[in-house]
């Protein structure tokens, strides 16, 4: 009801409105008489006459009750408590100005974001509220610098448009619809204080885009809230930019990082220039064209700096601009693997010429790559070897190693159970006692002769390029492992028992060359020929260096731990877990952030197995791990949501099934923003406009009266 | 203006009262007005002969003059006596009417004729010629044989001044009554209102013609007949049935105009068609115009 009385009572006196009826229907019979001879002519319009007489009977009688009506409602004081066609009343209201600060938020038009026209609209609204109205600000984007702005009800509403002017984009995205329950629930408090104001407003700055809108479900405004969804979006779909990007280390053909980056465009994008940029300098460049709204996959090859220091770090780069420039840029990690520690046991210098652990020493740890790849490599003889040698490492490769005594059977058994790789090359020195039991256990074989075969010797056959160890080979990759000769290897003779052994490679289908197996909580692998010279020429190919890579980082595997974080790439506020190696011991972790300056210091909880920390702002992070064993170091990249760069627009129907009686305009001045908070304005009081209607009520009753009857009566 | 003239204007002779009085003003403020006596040629009594010149009607050339001399002569005429004129007029209760709700200024219709057959008279008996008088309703209540002497008019005028207009109409059926009553051609002066119905009233203007007289009818109305200047409500009352009916008058003035004027119309339409002079008057127009009409017939038919 938008009308009300401030003095209802009166309103009894419209009762009076028959008082004119009843003058008007004693009095509307009198008219002037008079004597007329020529009569007879008039009774041919006689009936038209009637009729117009008595319209203009009943339109002063109406006239008549209008005027009584009038006046007893301009007595009655009236009120107007909605908004069309009148000015607003000026009772305070508390309100809340949602700002939504999310990225899609900077995109600009005709030089001007749409976060600037957001900011000017949220000021207005402030500064539009009543005298005496309580303004609180909230805003969508909770990690960014904003959220030190958010205010709780004040009084000052200038102080708070000063406010909206500081806001920025937030990096971290926000969800509007969370906003708004936040805003839905204080206004709620405020309405438990009683000199809180009445009327509630919510003022909704966005551009709709759908991503800010997580869960537009479930709102609920309250009664005598009024939300404006205020419209600072359009459809505009010209926005490029990195969806995603990654790294993976890739040791084959040679180390090198992959970088694996995907675009999409609303709009056709033709030659647009892409960067990569790793370690600090740009690497690698393209030129993209997208189809409208399509995405684009493209991979970079970087081969590895030598001698870098700390963790590998980059980021991908549309070197075009962009309407929106925050997602222009999204930065990587390669993932930190694990250093895996390898010992190589062999027959120390037997024969004279290299020992049978030469190859694999130079193929895991290329002169001139230490510390650049990701397997170390330590050598012992196996006449020296103890069972204390093995906890040190992650895997054990065994080379044609003669004999090992039981107490260092047990041992590796014990490495094994611990969640060690043991790989076994055997070669024609392998006593069988000494293997047998050990394979019998874990591979259900049996050590058998020397097989010789005869030039140009055996191919191997691959079962499965599916397999960790072969899948960086399928599809002729890496080498055509299957080209290498074998000339020499041991037989290895099935038991009927089962194991759990899988066997990867056969010798041109003569029989086993390469077996896995679980044993205990890691892995173990053997291979039934040596990787020298005398037995194969696989040694000399270009597949013998990723073959043995990825035997043994399948070995490494089975420790449980492939890379120092679980994730190297992260969300804008999602949380990182940096892992705690000894939760026992006190772990200090410096974090040094895109924004530079000094390290954020985080210290441990006392048995917590991960050091948590969020990220405000996307890009590259490192992060210092102190412990008792020493500093390790860390690298993790920070983006924004993908998402945050869809510009796919909720609609008003959406807003307002989701928002129960929100009215979405595109100004604040608009006539619908009156609509929706009209009723929390209060009344304004209608008084002079009634007067005024009864004064030209009356007037023209006079006028019309005056022309139908007292002209004609006033000359008798 | 002459002091006689100002009596043309019905505003100014309502103030007399005397209707002897009335004619004879009403005549000598029209005759003051004229340049040339109308007179001449008015009676058929041979005057003297002159020469005629084209133009002049052939009737008048005296064929006997023209036998014994061979050239043409014009008869000239002095008035003569012999003339019969009749004064018709209405006095039916419609011939009173008066507009109650509007100011007070002219005649009634009846007055006003009563003023034009008194002054009619007037100037007949003046001349010389017969002047008679019927007056009617619904039916003849008055008739006076014509006379012309002097005396007469005073008889005449003594009927008129005590004659009180009252009761219906029956224009039509007067006249062909008051047609049988009359012996001898003359000059008839129809004064009515003419309310009846037309088809009647061209009949017994037939009549009159038929019987060979001329006729000529001064068709009176009161002016707010003819202007319909009321306002707002009205209730309107036939003064002659006592009808009445409620109108407002904004509404119906167009119509009722149009219909006065297509009667009029109608009226004057079927007058030409039987050789009837019609002169529409009302009661704000001066006299003149009656005198005027009556005696530009009479020039029109006796010369």
């Amino acid at each position: 009801m938008p009308f009300s009385f401030l003095n209802m009572a009166l309103l009894g006196a419209a009762a009076g409105a028959v008082v004119p009826v009843l003058v008007h229907l004693l009095h509307r019979q009198k008219a002037a008489e008079d004597l007329l001879p020529t009569l007879g002519f008039l009774t041919a319009s006689l009936a038209a006459t009637r009729r117009r007489m008595r319209v203009r009977h009943l339109l002063v009688l109406f006239l008549r009750v209008l005027a009584v009506l009038l006046i007893v409602v301009t007595l009655s004081r009236p009120a107007y408590v909605g908004a069309l066609f009148f000015r607003q009343g000026s009772a305070p209201v508390s309100a809340v100005i949602v700002v939504d600060n999310s990225a899609s938020m900077a995109y600009r038009e005709a030089r001007r974001s749409r976060f600037d026209d957001a900011k000017r609209l949220a000021s207005k609204a402030a500064k539009s509220l009543p005298p005496g109205s309580r303004l609180a600000l909230v805003v969508t984007g909770v990690g960014s610098r904003a959220e030190s702005l958010d205010r709780d009800f004040t009084f000052n509403t200038s102080s708070v448009a000063s406010l909206v002017k500081k806001l920025e984009i937030s990096a971290q995205g926000g969800d509007v619809s969370l906003a708004l329950a936040r805003a839905y629930a204080m206004l709620a408090r405020e309405a438990g204080d009683e000199e809180a104001p009445a009327g509630r407003e919510v003022y909704v700055v966005t551009d709709l885009a759908r991503h800010a809108w997580k869960a537009p479900g479930g709102l609920h405004p309250g009664a005598g809230t009024a939300t404006v969804i205020l419209d600072v979006g359009s459809p505009a779909d010209e926005n490029f930019h990195v969806e995603s990007a990654s790294a993976k280390w890739r040791t084959a053909p040679r180390p090198h990082v992959e970088v694996t980056a995907a675009f999409a465009s609303g709009a056709l994008a033709a030659g647009r220039l892409v960067e990569v940029h790793l370690a600090g300098s740009k690497r690698a460049e393209t030129l993209l064209d997208i189809p409208a709204r399509s995405r684009v996959t493209h991979k970079f090859e970087i081969s590895v700096l030598e001698g870098r220091d700390g963790p590998l770090q980059g980021w991908v780069d549309l070197a075009d601009a962009d309407p929106i420039k925050a997602d222009n840029s999204l930065y990587f990690t390669v993932p930190e693997k694990r250093e895996i520690r390898c010992l190589v046991v062999d027959e120390d210098g037997r024969g004279g010429g290299p020992d049978t652990g030469f190859f694999l020493r130079n193929a895991l740890e290329p002169p001139g790559l230490s510390g650049a790849t990701q397997v170390s490599v330590k050598r012992r003889g196996a006449p020296g070897l103890e069972g204390g040698h093995l906890a040190a490492h992650d895997v054990v490769i065994l080379a044609d190693v003669r004999t090992l005594s039981p107490a260092m059977w047990g041992a590796v058994e014990a490495f094994c159970e611990a969640g060690g790789g043991v790989v076994f090359f055997l070669g024609e020195n392998a006593d069988a006692r000494s293997y047998n039991r050990f394979l019998k256990k874990h591979f259900g074989v049996r050590l058998g002769p020397l097989h010789r075969q005869a030039a140009p010797g055996a191919r191997l056959s691959v079962l499965s390029f599916d397999h960790p160890v072969f899948a960086a080979f399928s599809g002729g990759r890496n080498g055509n492992i299957q080209a290498a000769r074998f000339y020499r290897w041991r037989v290895l003779e099935n038991l009927p028992e089962g194991s759990a052994a899988v066997e990867l490679a056969r010798f041109d289908g003569t029989g086993a060359a390469l077996l896995a197996a679980p044993a205990g909580a890691g892995r173990v692998i053997l291979a039934a020929f040596l990787p020298v010279g005398t037995a194969t020429d696989l040694p000399l190919r270009a597949a013998f260096v990723p073959l043995a890579n990825e035997i043994v980082a399948y070995a490494a595997g089975g420790t449980g731990g492939g890379t120092l974080l679980a994730r190297s790439n992260y969300l804008v506020g999602e949380p990182v877990g940096l892992p705690v190696e000894k939760p026992g011991e006190v772990t200090r972790a410096q974090i040094l952030t895109p924004l530079g300056g000094k390290p954020v210091e985080v210290t441990a909880v006392p048995g917590a197995r991960t050091i948590p920390f969020r990220a405000s702002f996307p890009g590259n992070y490192t992060a210092a791990l102190t412990e008792s064993g020493g500093t390790r170091r860390v690298g993790f990249s920070v983006n924004l949501d993908p998402s945050e760069s869809e510009l796919e627009r909720m609609t008003p129907e959406e807003i307002r099934k989701a928002i129960p009686g929100s009215v979405v305009v595109s100004r604040l001045s608009d006539r619908r923003v009156g609509e929706a908070r009209g009723p929390t304005r209060g009344a304004r009081e209608i008084f002079d406009i009634a007067l005024v209607l009864a004064v030209a009520v009356l007037a023209l009753e006079e006028y019309v009266a005056n022309r139908f009857y007292k002209e004609a009566t006033g000359r008798r | 203006m002459a002091s006689y003239e100002k009596y043309l204007l019905p505003e100014v002779l309502q103030k007399v009262t005397r209707l002897d009085l009335r004619a004879k003003f009403l005549v000598e403020g029209f005759l003051s007005g004229l340049h040339e006596s109308p007179y001449k040629g008015f009676s058929v009594e041979f005057s003297d002969h002159r020469k005629y010149v084209p133009g002049d009607a052939l009737k008048l050339i005296d064929w006997k003059v023209y036998g014994k001399t061979d050239r043409y002569y014009i008869k000239r005429f002095q008035a003569e006596t012999n003339m019969e004129c009749h004064l018709f007029l209405d006095r039916s209760g419609s011939m009173a009417f008066r507009p109650r709700t509007l100011p007070h200024r002219f005649m009634t219709k009846f007055e006003y004729a009563t003023a034009i057959a008194a002054a009619l008279g007037y100037l007949m008996i003046t001349q010389q010629d017969s002047v008679g008088l019927v007056t009617f309703d619904e039916s003849i209540r008055e008739y006076v044989r014509p006379r012309s002497k002097r005396t007469h008019l005073g008889n005449i005028l003594s009927i008129l001044s005590n004659c009180r207009p009252e009761g219906l109409t029956d224009v039509s059926g007067s006249i062909h009554k008051a047609a049988s009553l009359l012996k001898k051609r003359g000059l008839v002066v129809v004064l009515s209102d003419l309310l009846d119905d037309p088809d009647a009233i061209e009949n017994a203007l037939a009549h009159l013609v038929y019987r060979g007289h001329d006729v000529i009818v001064f068709h009176i109305f009161d002016a707010a007949e003819t202007n319909f200047p009321y306002k707002g409500g009205m209730e309107f009352e036939d003064p002659e049935t006592g009808a009445r009916l409620k109108v407002d008058a904004d509404a119906v003035r167009a119509d009722y105009l149009e219909a006065i004027s297509a009667f009029v119309a109608d009226i004057r339409r079927r007058c030409r068609l039987r050789g009837v002079d019609y002169v529409q008057l009302d009661t704000s127009v001066a006299f003149d115009q009656a005198l005027v009409s009556f005696l530009s017939n009479r020039k029109r038919n006796f010369l």
